[in-house]
């Protein structure tokens, strides 16, 4: 579990530099593809197009199978956008901006909750260690006393 | 008090041998289970090998003194040594954290100092030069590579890779990416560094507290671990006799094993548990 939940925050992670990268060239007016692959340069999160690719069909294989399920529509929207061509700059930045807050929350929730699950993580692994030193010798004595009567 | 035949002597060479030896072989472990071959770190390995072959040494012959003033033998020397790759490990890892972290907050620093010339006219290269030139930080050392390779053809780009902090925590690297990135196809600089200044604090900020709950986790851990072995000790003070009965036995020693498995378990767990990315 714990393993998932922080590969899931460097996926987002990685996924909002790529998004303000993408902002950063759809904001001057060059091309989603052109952009796209100047963003994928800088990122390590997707690759390269292949030369007979389209960026529609890009932009479905990544709506139909990004890691991410609750990330999966932003790719639809650039799709459906691109397709009808729209203007980019505003719903990449607010993609940006609500990974960014996503984020934050996540981040909010994990200091709140981390205390807990090390105190719980306390109680569970190192109160009966202690309890063992206590208790496991007298047990022992006890149970040597009772056999001799 | 040495042990007066072949073995104490045999113990004694290799005690020295190992004094000698082991600080470069734990040096060279170190480097490798840090798994980093950035410019930072090979950087950082150049000045600390002095720091850390000097600390292994003398860890080494104090355990080495310690054994044999109390026991005769080194034995107790041999087992320290198996304590001491991890220990190594963990403080040339906090001392490299460290050392990456001041490097990180150094460049903000300078990503202001550079905001403020680009909104005066500077262009890019020059302010980093500039920057390079009067800063007075571990940084520059980094800038000054960028600009040399800059003024011998080499893009901004292909320098700026050799920055890699391989931190997903560290949003520096990839803020002079993206500052490469529009330099490159002249777009505006400073509305794009003032915003990416605003991020970074953030996310300096974030690490901070990430890392100050991480450090009362870890001492609430320390505490905890050592607890059950000092009321074992206490126990053994007030009642030797049911103590020793009690730990002399197959099931006492089992307990001990199973303490120590479990203990290491929950470390494990922790670790999992505390861990934001």
């Amino acid at each position: 579990m714990g393993a998932s939940k922080s590969k899931s925050v460097l996926l987002k992670k990685q996924l909002l530099l790529f998004f303000d990268v993408l902002a950063l060239y759809v904001s001057v007016g060059y091309d989603l593809f052109y952009a796209w692959n100047e963003a994928v340069d800088s990122s390590e999160l997707f690759v390269r197009p292949e030369a007979h690719q389209s960026m529609n069909t890009v932009l479905e294989e990544l709506e139909n199978s990004f890691p991410l399920k609750n990330y999966r529509f932003t790719f639809g929207v650039l799709r459906q956008l691109y397709s009808r061509g729209a203007t980019l700059t505003p719903a990449i930045q607010t993609f940006s901006k609500t990974l960014r807050r996503d984020l934050e929350r996540e981040f909010e929730a994990h200091l709140r909750t981390a205390p807990l699950r090390a105190n719980l993580c306390l109680l569970l692994f190192f109160l009966p260690p202690a309890l063992g030193f206590i208790v496991f010798p007298f047990l022992q004595h006890l149970r040597q006393v009772l056999f001799k009567f | 008090m040495f042990i007066s035949n072949y073995f104490g002597y045999f113990s004694i060479l290799l005690m020295g041998i190992l004094t000698l030896l082991l600080p470069v072989w734990l040096q060279d472990w170190s480097l490798k289970a840090l798994k980093s071959q950035d410019w930072i770190s090979i950087q950082f390995f150049r000045r600390e090998s002095r720091f850390l072959k000097r600390i292994s040494l003398w860890s080494v012959a104090a355990s080495g003194f310690v054994s044999w003033a109390t026991t005769g033998s080194f034995a107790g020397a041999t087992l320290f040594l198996l304590v001491l790759p991890p220990f190594f490990l963990a403080i040339t890892a906090g001392r490299y954290s460290r050392i990456k972290n001041k490097v990180a907050q150094d460049f903000m620093t300078n990503l202001y100092a550079i905001k403020g010339l680009l909104e005066v006219g500077t262009p890019f290269p020059q302010a980093v030069q500039f920057i390079s030139e009067e800063s007075s930080s571990q940084a520059p050392f980094l800038l000054s590579r960028i600009v040399r390779g800059f003024q011998n053809g080499k893009s901004l780009a292909i320098n700026f890779k050799n920055l890699e902090f391989k931190s997903p925590g560290e949003w520096v690297y990839r803020s002079l990416i993206l500052i490469e990135q529009a330099y490159r196809k002249g777009l505006a600089l400073s509305p794009l560094v003032e915003s990416l200044l605003q991020i970074l604090e953030l996310e300096f900020q974030a690490e901070k507290r990430l890392k100050r709950l991480q450090t009362e986790i870890w001492v609430q851990v320390g505490v905890a671990s050592v607890i059950p072995w000092i009321l074992g000790w206490v126990c053994w003070t007030f009642q030797p006799e049911i103590m020793e009965q009690a730990m002399s036995s197959s099931s006492g020693k089992l307990l001990l094993l199973v303490i120590i498995i479990w203990e290491g378990i929950g470390i494990w767990v922790l670790r999992k548990v505390n861990r934001f990315y």
